[in-house]
């Protein structure tokens, strides 16, 4: 760049100067030639006057006196030269002569015979014409020894201005270059060429313009990310700074203290209006440790963990701030509640047998039975309130088992296979009672845990056996994937059929009591059923029967 | 000994055992399996005192409680829970519905007996009222004045009765009306009448004192 101002202004100079000299040159060339041609038309008009129209070398002598370089032609009115003070001989016609053509203008050439530039002039005059020629003045010798000498000083002047101005703009320059090497070294470009062209100052701020750009957008989609992840979140997020204002807050956290608006930047009591958990923040502010509080609403429970924040995250000052944490543990409460109320309800069932057992025992140890018939049966009534307590345990350590997340076996099981052999240990019962079983079996087999689909088809058949009539029947149909056990039982009501999968509902507690009966079977039943996935419908019909339906796939 | 209980129990074996033990005591016993048929027949005839059991078929035992304990005509049956809820805001509850007694299964029932012994005591001494050297056996229907019978009418006895059971306390003449003659419009006087014939029939007229305006007392 510091090359182009120096050639731009040395070209500059180097013009004006050729311009003005040439204009210089042309003027002076005008006004000598202006001159020498009034000159010579003076001394025509003196050479007139003087001439007479005989007196040729008298006058020839007068002019050579004037000028030796001065040269008079008279010629006739025929164009014969009648004498010429330079030339001596015949010379031709001198007519045709531009100045002789043209009276009184000067006429400008060159001479053949004097090998000169020349200036001409005539008059007619006393019968002839008077010519007169002079020699023209060697301006171009002048002009060309001007020419040289302006040349040397001209060159002068190109290295003189050349170095200063190179000087000059150098330093000029030298800010601008610094600058344009910074912007070069953003750019990524560190070669000193670059630092010459101007040109390439605008591509480089194009460039940092469009680095600029592209760092913004990232830093655009890293926020948007980062609020995308913070609000979907199934947590709440606030975060409180050393201030007791809201910094940050998102979605669900909105949600749960009820707020839409923006809020960011208020102090908390903006967005907490619960004094309790207002108390749990400041007590964090003030005691700088951990704390938690449960929150109910809506039908839900959450957990709200407040801590302190370290002073990495806000600023470099001595102060912190807080996050406050939002879990929905509804759910574990839930579990912990239906817990809470299975262990009721289980050590609620099991009083009653423990009262007629504890009851029976305590009137036969302090004689209050005589009767021995009266003595054996209480003994007996002990003995069965006692397996049924077992029966109880034992199915409420299924269910237990079942809700539990344990890994369960898998293997083949023959459906078939199993239904026989329940059958086979019912047979004392069927026996008694006087049951019809009717089996329609075909072999199936399906994948899933043996122990578990067992306990399934024991509670169905135990049911239809207990629940029966007597001389009763009941009717197993096994197909691929599909068991269905029909009996002619007492059956239940629409009213109690909703209850019937609810743990521990018996609609009639003492027929169940007769039969040993847990109050669980049904509910164990549903369970597996769930666990592995298996549709079960129930349906029944007072004094008509009860039917089971148990998809497997 | 004339005391009967009713049992409101729908486990059969509890209530049968509860049946052979009161039985033991000597007692009487009525065992009822739901609240209907308790109902049925406690409008009836009314018991002495009531063994509750909460968990019923058919209605919830503490609903049994609140409309028994709704009529005051129930006061002195005393009712005794029996019942599988141990928390102690089941006994609270009870206890403040109005039972006396809240026995937790399963029960010892030699504890179960001592209790409804100890209630029966309880009500067996406010059958017999005490005052000076006179003792009312309400049971009896006997007045006795230093080991002598003395003989009243029905509604002497009523009255001294009333007066012997508040010894120490002023009644009023129409309180004595109310309680003994019930409602409807009476002669004031009678009560005069009836309390100067008593004073005759005990052959002690500092027995029973007159605060005039007031009402009567007996002196403790």
């Amino acid at each position: 760049m510091k090359r182009r101002i120096t050639i731009t202004n040395v070209l500059i100079l180097f013009c004006s100067s050729l311009l003005l000299l040439l204009s210089f040159f042309f003027f002076l060339y005008d006004f000598n030639l202006k001159n020498e041609k009034q000159e010579i038309a003076n001394y025509l008009n003196i050479v007139c006057e003087v001439y007479d129209g005989e007196n040729n070398e008298q006058v020839g002598e007068i002019i050579k006196k004037i000028d030796n370089s001065m040269r008079l032609t008279i010629i006739a009115k025929d164009g014969q030269v009648l004498y010429d003070s330079s030339v001596n001989g015949e010379l031709e016609s001198h007519l045709e002569r531009p100045e002789i053509v043209n009276l009184g203008s000067v006429s400008y050439r060159y001479s053949n015979t004097l090998k000169t530039k020349m200036l001409y002039i005539a008059a007619f005059d006393d019968g002839n014409y008077v010519r007169l020629a002079i020699k023209a003045n060697d301006i171009n010798r002048i002009i060309n020894s001007m020419l040289i000498v302006e040349l040397v000083v001209f060159m002068l002047l190109i290295a003189i201005s050349s170095y200063s101005i190179n000087k000059i703009s150098k330093k000029v320059l030298l800010p601008i270059k610094q600058e344009m090497i910074k912007l070069g070294t953003i750019v990524g470009d560190n070669s000193d060429y670059y630092a010459d062209n101007i040109n390439v100052i605008s591509n480089n701020i194009d460039h940092i313009q469009k680095l600029i750009n592209e760092k913004v957008e990232s830093l655009e989609k890293e926020k948007n990310k980062i609020n995308f992840i913070i609000n979907s979140l199934q947590q709440g997020l606030v975060i409180l700074n050393e201030d007791k204002n809201i910094v940050l807050i998102n979605d669900y956290a909105k949600k749960i203290f009820e707020t839409n608006i923006d809020i960011i930047g208020n102090n908390y009591l903006y967005l907490v209006r619960d004094k309790n958990i207002q108390e749990k923040i400041e007590n964090v502010y003030q005691n700088k440790q951990v704390d938690s509080y449960e929150l109910k609403q809506n039908n839900s429970t959450y957990l709200l963990t407040f801590a302190p924040l370290g002073q990495e995250w806000l600023d470099d000052t001595n102060t912190f701030g807080i996050s406050i944490i939002i879990v929905d543990i509804s759910g574990i409460r839930n579990v912990e509640k239906m817990k809470k109320e299975f262990f009721a309800n289980a050590s609620h069932e099991l009083k009653s047998p423990l009262t007629t057992i504890i009851g029976y025992q305590q009137l036969i140890a302090n004689d209050l039975i005589s009767d021995e018939e009266e003595k054996k049966k209480a003994i007996n009534k002990t003995l069965k309130e006692a397996n049924r307590m077992n029966n109880i345990i034992k199915d409420m350590l299924d269910i237990a088992r079942l809700e539990g997340d344990i890994k369960r076996s898998y293997s083949k099981v023959d459906l078939k296979q199993i239904i026989e052999d329940t059958l086979d240990l019912y047979s004392q019962e069927i026996k008694e009672n006087h049951l019809v079983i009717n089996k329609f079996l075909t072999d199936t087999y399906i994948i899933g845990n043996e122990s578990d689909v067992t306990k399934l088809i024991k509670n169905i058949i135990d049911n239809a056996i207990k629940y029966n009539k007597k001389g009763g029947k009941i009717n197993i149909t096994l197909t691929p994937y599909e068991l269905i056990v029909e009996d002619s039982g007492i059956g239940i009501s629409e009213n109690d059929l909703k209850h019937v999968f609810e743990r521990f509902y018996r609609v009639d507690k003492t027929k169940s009591k007769e039969m040993l009966g847990t109050g669980l079977g049904l509910s164990i039943v549903k369970h597996i059923c769930q666990t592995y996935n298996y549709t079960i419908t129930f349906d029944s019909q007072i004094d008509v029967g009860s039917k089971v339906k148990i998809k497997f796939k | 000994m004339n005391y009967l209980i009713y049992s409101i129990e729908d486990d059969k074996d509890i209530a049968h055992i509860i049946n052979v033990m009161v039985k033991k005591q000597g007692y009487q016993i009525e065992t009822f399996y739901n609240g209907k048929s308790f109902f049925d027949t406690f409008y009836q005839k009314k018991p002495n005192m009531i063994l509750l059991d909460i968990n019923l078929p058919d209605i919830n035992g503490l609903e049994i409680l609140k409309r028994i304990r709704s009529d005051v005509s129930n006061d002195d049956i005393d009712i005794i829970i029996i019942s599988a809820n141990r928390l102690v805001i089941d006994k609270v509850d009870g206890l403040d519905l109005g039972a006396d007694d809240y026995i937790e299964k399963p029960f010892d029932i030699l504890e179960l007996m001592s209790r409804i012994n100890a209630h029966v005591r309880r009500f067996k001494r406010s059958r017999i009222i005490q005052a000076g050297n006179v003792i009312i056996d309400k049971d009896a229907h006997i007045v006795k004045k230093d080991d002598q019978i003395i003989s009243l009418t029905s509604k002497e006895f009523d009255i001294l009765a009333l007066l012997c059971e508040n010894k120490g306390n002023v009644i009023s003449r129409d309180i004595i009306l109310n309680s003994i003659w019930g409602n409807g419009s009476y002669e004031s006087r009678t009560v005069d009448m009836h309390i100067k014939s008593i004073r005759n029939k005990l052959n002690d007229n500092d027995f029973i004192q007159t605060v005039y305006g007031v009402g009567y007392r007996v002196r403790v």
